[in-house]
């Protein structure tokens, strides 16, 4: 659990760039309509796959600074009334772009997979 | 709740991030650790544990580094200062450094100007330092100086030379004295050699140099014996004479020179240093028991040195002093020595009249040094306040207020060690300056330098004077309000503290620039005051000039009145020359000082009177312009060996000594002889124009025993015009008699009030400095206030204010702190200037025409002050201020 736990058979390649390429999809999807700290974007992952994937520490900062760094978010300390700051990531301009891409590429490639392991079990 | 930082940081170690990047790094994953393990607590997992899974999520396999080095960006050479690590503090420092540097390098205008307030002030700090460290505190350059003393005759604070009785009996003070020594300067002339020549030397006794423990360097020193007359054609000579005109040749001692017409051996050459002896060529035997004047008791005209022994205080010494005059009053009533004598340690001898003085400097210059200190914190906050965005954004990036305000701290201390760096070398240059405008009146002045003392005193200057101004600044920074930086609107109360400091700066700047033009305007008004002093003679169109008869060539009276009698002649036979006169010493300079006893009434003590004399020749007192005010000045007939002894008084010792009566005719013993009062003259301030009038008494030169005479000539042209045709004629007459000390009376007269002309003119500098200082600080306030206001001005403008209200406004606002300014300051100088009052002259310490005086020049310069940025406030386009938000 390096990464990201995807419980699908691929090869070693594939995995991991599936994995990225997944990642970077659901971290720009969950900051799409609004900001969100990195604790708040893990729990989300965990929350919405119903357990099945799940970020940590490790894994989520270092994707965090590179889609920072590629301009398609932004991070902005914020100080709420009572609570510590928090840097909280929203997605930018030119993320905009990138986001409907990235589903489309990702919508693709499960529809890929569907209609071979559809034709296989079909 | 486990602290993650110290686990993130090793994380990150290997990635050498830039300090910001990693405070940011941490802050964050820390937070999310936190987060995960209250909700590894809540799922029900122990302390214990929650912490070790969140490690392992933390350090799984090296993953976090390795995945963060791909995309972070390792530290360049510089980065932008934040929270640190408190292991690297050394490295903080020079980190700091750095950034300083890099910010000063930014805004070389803002810079130049701290730096070169600064250099001013600490070079003018360095410079007075140095000063008063090479004469008053570094210890004088003898072997256990403590113990050397100068012995007077008469209660301390009334310092009269001791007759040679006095000398003799102080000599048996022998429980309380390691050494006693009498000295005299004198002046001989050295002939035999190409041209003759002038040379001054002091006439010593035995003892002289091993009061000082002095050796010669080469040859060796008087002997008891050579102390004795017809054994005292001796001589020893100083390094410098000995260099200079004999390039010094070491065969010299064993030789015989000539000397004051008499063959005398050169028995030894002093050392280098210490530069004692640095106005001086030569020391002959004094040969006391030889002298008619020396035994005396009320011709008092010799200067006593000595060295206490070790353990005795100064005090014990006056009293076994003290103990043995008093031991021969009772022994010999007639003795008529003088009971009360005073010890005084030979520094605070050497160095007296100058020590209050150079305090005086040394804390106007500490003033100059406060007002640059202001000034450039005024420059700082300025700064800080266009600086606060920076500072802010650290501020929110983690950084804390210690760290912030140790970074404007170091700023603040490079400015200061540069200023520091420029202020020596000004420092240095403006030391050669100070001394050579005080040439040699002041004492141990070849020994004035920059060395390490001053240096160390340069660079603590620097140090204390950057922690003073920066503190400001940091302070500032310190009070920033973090939420402030966020919220815009908070700042307006911090903008309300820094203009409140920055108007207390100015206050301080200005208070401290009126103190030290008081000072100054007093000094300007004492000065004005000597200058229009009548000193009771004449000085204008007259030259003064020394000439000294050998003993051998002129042994008695008689030749020696007739090369005078002769010189008068000639000169007053020069054209352009008025008249000439002659005395033992120029107006001004030291009169010798005797008990006369007036009339029949002898044996009375209120029958004596302490008073100076001289003996004069030729047309003195038409020459000086001396008024006769009774009887007659000394005819020809007056002035011959054979002539009955006439007197002629002063005005205030007739006053005294007669009152009432016509003074005339009447009689006073001087010196165990009758003469009798020809004549009464106006007074002359013989010893300084700011010193009072003494009484005095003339007597004719005929009866003098004394070779040397100072010739004053009344020119109808300007004096120095003739000064060589004067010289000429004197070598005509006797080619052997070389003429020094050329100059006219008006160089001694200025002369006389050097010191104070220093004074005035450092003061004056000071002063000047502090008023541009101060003016420029107020300038820089008012134009930054305009500047922050410029909108509010523009609203005002657009509702209908009218310029002038605008302009006065402003200038309200500015003068308000000059008025409070000059308040403090004028308070100030009424307790300050009490330290001027002994260098005033006929001004009080509280003179009101120059408090008024400074205050309105003040007021003045700091009205244009305001004025300036004022002006420019009335130019404001409502439009383009509206605009500017």
């Amino acid at each position: 659990m390096q990464y990201m736990a995807m419980q699908y058979n691929l090869s070693s390649i594939h995995h991991r760039e599936l994995k990225k390429g997944s990642a970077e999809l659901l971290v720009l999807s969950l900051v799409e309509r609004q900001a969100r700290h990195g604790y708040e974007i893990c729990k989300l992952i965990e929350i919405r796959s119903e357990g099945e994937l799940r970020f940590n520490v490790a894994s989520l900062y270092p994707l965090l600074y590179r889609l920072e760094k590629r301009g398609w978010i932004k991070g902005r300390w914020v100080e709420k009334a009572g609570q510590r700051r928090r840097r909280y990531y929203r997605l930018t301009a030119e993320g905009r772009h990138v986001l409907p891409v990235q589903q489309r590429t990702w919508l693709a490639f499960v529809e890929a997979i569907r209609r071979i392991t559809g034709v296989e079990h079909a | 709740m486990p602290d993650w930082k110290r686990e993130i940081r090793t994380q990150l170690a290997s990635l050498k991030l830039e300090a910001t990047r990693q405070a940011e790094i941490i802050e964050e994953l820390s937070q999310h650790l936190d987060d995960r393990f209250e909700e590894l607590c809540g799922k029900g997992a122990t302390e214990e544990e929650a912490k070790r899974r969140v490690l392992e999520e933390l350090s799984g396999g090296g993953f976090l580094p390795r995945e963060l080095r791909r995309i972070e960006r390792p530290a360049g050479r510089e980065s932008v200062v934040l929270g640190e690590s408190r292991g690297n503090i050394l490295g903080g420092f020079w980190q700091d450094l750095r950034y300083a540097a890099r910010m000063l390098r930014k805004n070389p205008g803002f810079t130049a100007v701290a730096v070169l307030t600064l250099a001013l002030g600490i070079g003018a700090n360095t410079a007075i330092f140095s000063v008063v460290n090479s004469v008053l505190l570094r210890p004088l350059p003898f072997d256990q100086p403590g113990q050397l003393a100068r012995l007077w005759e008469g209660a301390p604070g009334v310092e009269i030379r001791a007759s040679g009785p006095t000398f003799v009996d102080w000599s048996e003070a022998d429980t309380a004295l390691e050494n006693l020594a009498a000295y005299s300067p004198t002046a001989l002339n050295l002939t035999g050699r190409s041209a003759p020549e002038r040379l001054r030397g002091l006439r010593v006794s035995a003892e002289y140099l091993q009061v000082f423990r002095l050796n010669p360097a080469l040859g060796r020193d008087f002997r008891p014996e050579e102390d004795q007359p017809g054994n005292d054609k001796v001589v020893i000579l100083t390094y410098g004479f000995w260099q200079r005109s004999f390039g010094g040749a070491a065969g010299l001692v064993g030789r015989t020179i000539q000397l004051g017409g008499e063959a005398r051996t050169v028995i030894g050459i002093l050392p280098a240093e210490p530069v004692l002896l640095v106005e001086y060529e030569f020391l002959v035997p004094l040969a006391l028991s030889g002298d008619a004047h020396a035994r005396n008791p009320n011709d008092r005209w010799l200067r006593v040195v000595a060295r206490l022994k070790p353990g005795v205080t100064f005090e014990q010494a006056r009293t076994a002093l003290s103990a043995v005059m008093e031991n021969r009053v009772r022994t010999n009533p007639q003795s008529r020595v003088n009971v009360a004598m005073s010890v005084v340690p030979l520094d605070v001898q050497m160095t007296g009249e100058f020590r209050p003085k150079l305090w005086i400097l040394f804390g106007a210059v500490g003033f100059l040094l406060l007002i640059a200190c202001a000034n450039v914190a005024g420059l700082l906050l300025a700064r800080g306040t266009a600086r606060q965005e920076e500072i802010a954004i650290r501020a929110a990036l983690g950084a804390g207020r210690w760290r912030i305000g140790r970074q404007l701290l170091t700023e603040s201390l490079l400015l200061s060690l540069f200023g520091g760096v420029i202020g020596t070398l000004l420092a240095s240059w403006g030391t050669e300056a100070l001394v050579h405008g005080i040439a040699i009146d002041l004492p141990r002045a070849a020994e004035i330098g920059l060395d390490s003392r001053a240096l160390l005193f340069a660079l603590a200057t620097s140090l204390v004077t950057g922690v003073c101004f920066g503190l400001a600044p940091a302070w500032q920074a310190g009070r920033a309000d973090l939420r402030g930086v966020i919220i815009k609107g908070a700042a307006a109360s911090r903008a309300t503290f820094v203009s409140r400091l920055r108007g207390g700066l100015i206050v301080t700047q200005v208070a401290v620039a009126l103190i030290l033009l008081t000072g100054a305007g007093l000094m300007v008004r004492s000065l004005w005051r000597l200058t229009t002093t009548s000193p009771g003679f004449d000085a204008k169109d007259t030259l003064g000039l020394s000439v000294s008869l050998d003993g051998t060539k002129y042994p008695d009276q008689e030749r020696r009145v007739l090369f005078w009698d002769e010189v008068a002649r000639r000169l007053e036979s020069l054209p352009g020359v008025e008249s000439v006169g002659m005395a033992g010493g120029l107006p001004l300079n030291e009169w010798n000082n005797t008990t006369i006893r007036v009339g029949e009434r002898t044996g009375g003590s209120e029958a004596e009177q302490s008073v100076d004399y001289e003996y004069v020749g030729g047309s003195y007192f038409h020459t000086l312009r001396i008024p006769v005010l009774q009887g007659r000045v000394f005819g020809p007939g007056d002035n011959t060996p054979r002539s009955l002894r006439t007197a002629i008084v002063s005005a205030s010792l007739a006053r005294r000594a007669f009152p009432g009566n016509d003074v005339v005719g009447q009689r006073v013993t001087i010196f165990g002889e009758n003469w009798e009062i020809v004549g009464v003259t106006g007074n002359v301030r013989q010893h300084g124009i700011d010193q009072g009038v003494r009484d005095c008494i003339y007597l004719p030169q005929a009866f003098s025993g004394v070779g040397s005479r100072r010739v004053m000539v009344r020119t109808k042209v300007p004096p120095l015009m003739l000064a060589n045709t004067i010289r000429n004629e004197i070598l005509a007459l006797d080619p052997n008699q070389p003429v020094s000390n050329l100059r006219t009376l008006e160089q001694v007269v200025n002369g006389s009030f050097a010191d104070r002309r220093l004074m005035l003119t450092l003061l004056g500098l000071f002063a000047g400095a502090a008023l541009l200082l101060a003016a420029i600080g107020l300038y820089g306030v008012m134009a930054f206030a305009v500047l922050q206001r410029t909108r509010e001005i523009g609203i005002r403008m657009a509702l209908g204010a009218q310029r002038g209200d605008v302009l006065l406004q402003v200038m309200r606002q500015g003068l308000k702190l000059t008025v409070l300014g000059v308040v403090v300051g004028l308070s100030g100088s009424l307790a300050l200037t009490r330290v001027l009052s002994h260098l005033l002259f006929e001004v009080a310490p509280r003179d009101p025409i120059t408090f008024a005086g400074v205050a309105f020049l003040l007021m003045t310069v700091a009205l244009f002050a305001c004025w300036l940025p004022a002006r420019r406030a009335t130019k404001v386009d409502p439009m383009v201020a509206l605009r500017c938000e």
